[in-house]
């Protein structure tokens, strides 16, 4: 409690004791003060500060401050520094170029010193006054009258800028300069700025980014004619980086983006175009060369400029889809599949090696040719066909002796371009087909190659897409069990069969199967089918067992005068040779009726049998093609090395008018997935309008095939007509599902 | 080793005077406390006489208050940035105003 009234009392105390001073008449007191101030400025501008007591001079100034004397203190230190920079720019203005920068950097130096004793004494003025009357501290103040009376002299901003750059234009013309000199004064320039760069911009870099704008576009120029383009890219390279490393030696860090703009600006972007297109050395023949370190030089220079990659990138695609187009449609390729493939894989290999260690796996690069394959790939419409080809081949043959994992690359990368087709469902017919063939006539090389790629089929296009696939494999696994069922059926029977007899049980609608006309079998072996048929009813009761004679095999012993030989035959020919056991000629027409056989497949089938290097059969007329007059004799001079003879029935090109059936089987399948969609999108809608429709069921079928928007239009007309969906009432474009 | 030790304790003391000539003795980095003395002898390029010689002379400032000053730098020193709790720091009622005005001058 006692110390409120004390307190009271010191307030008092201490405004008597300002009061004192003020009071007082001090004139003098400050005017002296400021003589020894300014006495002790001058000594500290000529270096002798060690004579000099701060305590005094602290003081004094404290006390011109303190009486309110601040403003006065501060006019006249200014004054004094302006009289004394004068002086110093007129030291600066007379040196010649060649010590210029060094005697200004030494006044620089020099004059910050002094600056920062000058502050320390008047500390007092910049903790008070400066603060109140929100002027310059004293250190900026020396700094803002050496920029107004040095730098910017009339004399000296300009040599100072040009004869900067002339010591950087000697340096990129490969002379040594005094690099810490030229730091020292663009760190100069920096600091006068005060927390900005403005006189840093203003004295220097401005000027600077012109000349070396200019530079680079004569230095461009001429090298451009000169150089071929990876050439030229290495020494852009190099100018870059010596760009870049004089910011880090002596230039200030806020340049290096703006330097960096300019001299890409004039060795990069004004040159893209020409670079890419250069003949011989420009980007397609970097392509067409495998030249990584190149392409990956120009990648990197590239991305620095906008729009570079997008140049990039759209060179390459059109580059690619030329190649491919090329290849697509190469007459002599596609008549051969395995090279026609085999050299898009080639093609694929190559550009996925330049994506990854050229262009560093960039997304958009990958985009970009991935389209383009897509592209050209669909640009032919057999590309389905022939990858299933391609895959039948491997399967069949390729693939005898490989690693597992090697396979498991080739079917990888197969499914790589498998992707880009578009009519997924086309190649699923066509798989199906060929994968029919290979599993009925035991063609496969390996189950488990053939299990792979089914399963990557799967995880690529789902499972409904190779459902029936798997369901082959499974009715050829069920086979095997009632085959063995059968062996033991057959002992059991009365009349045991006269041959062996294997059967491959197909549900319908797994297997590419056609509606074959009947071949009339012989007696013996109708017996056999049957009790193969009575067999298989036994156990499931209430199929319909159907034969396909035109996918059948047969073994059979054939005596010939020479010697006797098995041959290998398909079911057709094994119905035309059992013919030759009653008689020794029978003429074409004959055949066909007893035979049953369709007319073109009996003529591949006589062909095969005709031909010169297995002639089991003698052809009367000497013309190559089978006519229908034709007779025919068993040939009994036919000799061969092997016990086993081998009959290649003429492989079935697809005739135009198979092909145009598989076309409309392909359509036809459409039409029932496209109304399909287009009913499981309405169920979950209820309502929609067309061209949202549309467009889901386009996506939603994308992954099989692009259905074209007029067909979808089609089979939603039609649905109207079957009452699955009705047009809105209000707005002719939408529809309302009808459950 | 030890001789470097010496040399930096020598270099280490700093002698203040009273306005009545009263020495002192303490050590600079105790005196950083005030931003006065602390540019006055630490300042960048500067070099002044106090700093040659290691010591000032406090021409305007009392046996008593220079006394408490030092006190006070101890004290700043011992307890800026510790944990404990702040005991109080005493002062003279009579000198407080001077004191007051010496903080000042001193920036402390």
């Amino acid at each position: 409690m006692s110390t409120k009234p004390q307190q009271k009392i010191n307030l008092t105390h201490l405004k008597n004791y300002n009061a004192s001073y003020q009071q007082a008449d001090n004139t003098i007191l400050i005017n002296t003060a400021w003589k020894l101030l300014e006495d002790a400025i001058k000594t500290i501008h000529s270096k002798n500060a060690s004579s000099l007591s701060f305590e005094e001079l602290y003081r004094n100034a404290y006390n011109v401050v303190l009486h309110k004397h601040g403003e006065f203190l501060y006019n006249n230190l200014k004054k004094l520094l302006d009289t004394h920079l004068k002086n110093i720019a007129q030291g600066v203005e007379a040196a010649n170029d060649e010590v210029f920068l060094k005697e200004l950097n030494r006044c620089w130096n020099d004059h910050k010193t002094s600056m920062m004793m000058i502050r320390d004494i008047l500390m007092y003025m910049d903790r008070t006054y400066v603060d109140q009357s929100k002027v310059a501290p004293v250190y900026d103040l020396g700094l803002n009258l050496f920029r107004d009376n040095v730098i910017h002299h009339k004399q000296i901003k300009d040599r100072l800028t040009n004869i900067l750059l002339e010591m950087i234009k000697k340096e990129r013309s490969g002379e040594m300069i005094n690099r810490l000199l030229i730091k020292n004064i663009t760190q100069m320039l920096i600091e006068l700025g005060i927390n900005s760069k403005i006189v840093y911009e203003e004295s220097f870099e401005n000027q600077f980014l012109a000349t070396t704008a200019k530079y680079y576009q004569l230095e461009s120029q001429q090298l451009i004619s000169t150089c071929s383009c990876p050439d030229y890219m290495k020494k852009v390279e190099t100018c870059l980086k010596d760009e870049l490393e004089r910011v880090s030696l002596y230039l200030d860090g806020s340049t290096e983006s703006k330097l960096k703009e300019v001299s890409e600006k004039q060795l990069i972007s004004n040159h893209m175009k020409t670079l890419v297109k250069m003949e011989n050395s420009g980007l397609i023949s970097m392509l067409t060369d495998d030249k990584i370190e190149d392409l990956k030089r120009m990648y990197i220079l590239f991305t620095r400029v906008p729009d570079g990659l997008n140049l990039m990138k759209d060179v390459i695609s059109k580059h690619v889809r030329e190649i491919g187009r090329e290849i697509v449609m190469d007459e002599e390729k596609t008549k051969e599949q395995g090279t026609y493939f085999q050299s898009l894989l080639d093609l694929k290999d190559k550009y996925d090696n330049l994506h990854i260690n050229a262009f560093f796996n960039d997304k958009q690069f990958q985009h970009t040719l991935h389209q383009s394959f897509e592209y050209f790939i669909n640009l032919n419409p057999k590309s389905p066909e022939f990858i299933s080809l391609f895959i039948d081949e491997k399967l069949k043959k390729g693939l005898k002796g490989v690693g597992e994992e090697e396979v498991d690359i080739l079917l990888d990368k197969i499914l790589m371009l498998f992707r880009f087709i578009q009519e997924k469902d086309v190649f699923e017919k066509y798989y199906k087909q060929h994968l029919a063939k290979r599993l009925l006539l035991g063609r496969s090389v390996s189950d488990d190659a053939e299990r792979n790629m089914i399963a990557k089929l799967k995880t690529e296009c789902g499972y409904q897409f190779t459902s029936k696939l798997e369901g082959m494999f499974t009715d050829m696994r069920l086979s095997v069990d009632t085959m063995n069922g059968f062996k033991q059926y057959t002992q059991t029977l009365q009349s045991p069969l006269t041959f062996e007899l294997s059967v491959h049980v197909l549900t319908t609608g797994f297997w590419p199967t056609q509606n074959t006309a009947h071949c009339i079998l012989p007696r013996e072996i109708l017996h056999c089918c049957e009790a193969f048929k009575s067999f298989y009813l036994s156990q499931h009761n209430g199929r319909l067992v159907v034969w396909q004679t035109n996918m059948g095999t047969a073994e059979i012993k054939a005596s010939f005068p020479s010697k006797t030989h098995e041959l290998q035959v398909s079911t057709y020919q094994m119905v035309i040779l059992l013919l030759f056991n009653d008689t020794q000629k029978i003429g074409f027409k004959e055949i066909a009726e007893t035979t049953g056989i369709p007319i073109p497949d009996l003529k591949r089938n006589l062909m095969a049998l005709t031909s010169a290097k297995n002639k089991i059969l003698e052809k009367e007329s000497e013309s190559k093609t089978i006519e229908e007059s034709d007779v025919f004799a068993f040939n009994t001079k036919f000799k061969s090395k092997l016990y086993k003879v081998k009959i290649m029935s003429v492989i079935q090109k697809e005739t135009p008018v198979e092909v145009s059936e598989t076309r409309h089987k392909v359509d036809e399948d459409r039409k029932h997935q496209i109304e399909a969609s287009i009913v499981r999108i309405m169920k979950a809608r209820k309502t929609m309008d067309h061209s949202n429709l549309i467009s889901e069921v386009i996506k939603q079928l994308s992954s099989r095939f692009v259905p074209n928007p007029i067909i979808v239009k089609k089979r939603i007309e039609s649905l109207i007509e079957r009452e699955y969906l009705e047009r809105s009432k209000q707005d002719r474009k939408i529809y309302n599902y009808m459950a | 080793m030890s001789d470097e030790q010496n040399n930096d304790l020598q270099n280490d003391i700093l002698r203040l005077y009273s306005s009545t000539g009263h020495e002192f003795v303490l050590s600079r980095k105790m005196s950083y406390v005030s931003g006065t003395i602390k540019s006055m002898l630490g300042g960048d390029n500067s070099n002044f006489i106090e700093d040659q010689n290691s010591e000032i002379r406090f021409r305007e400032i009392s046996t008593a208050v220079l006394e408490k000053v030092i006190q006070y730098f101890y004290f700043k020193n011992k307890y800026t940035n510790s944990t404990t709790d702040l005991p109080e720091f005493p002062i003279n009622d009579k000198i407080v105003v001077d004191l007051l005005l010496c903080a000042h001058f001193l920036d402390t």
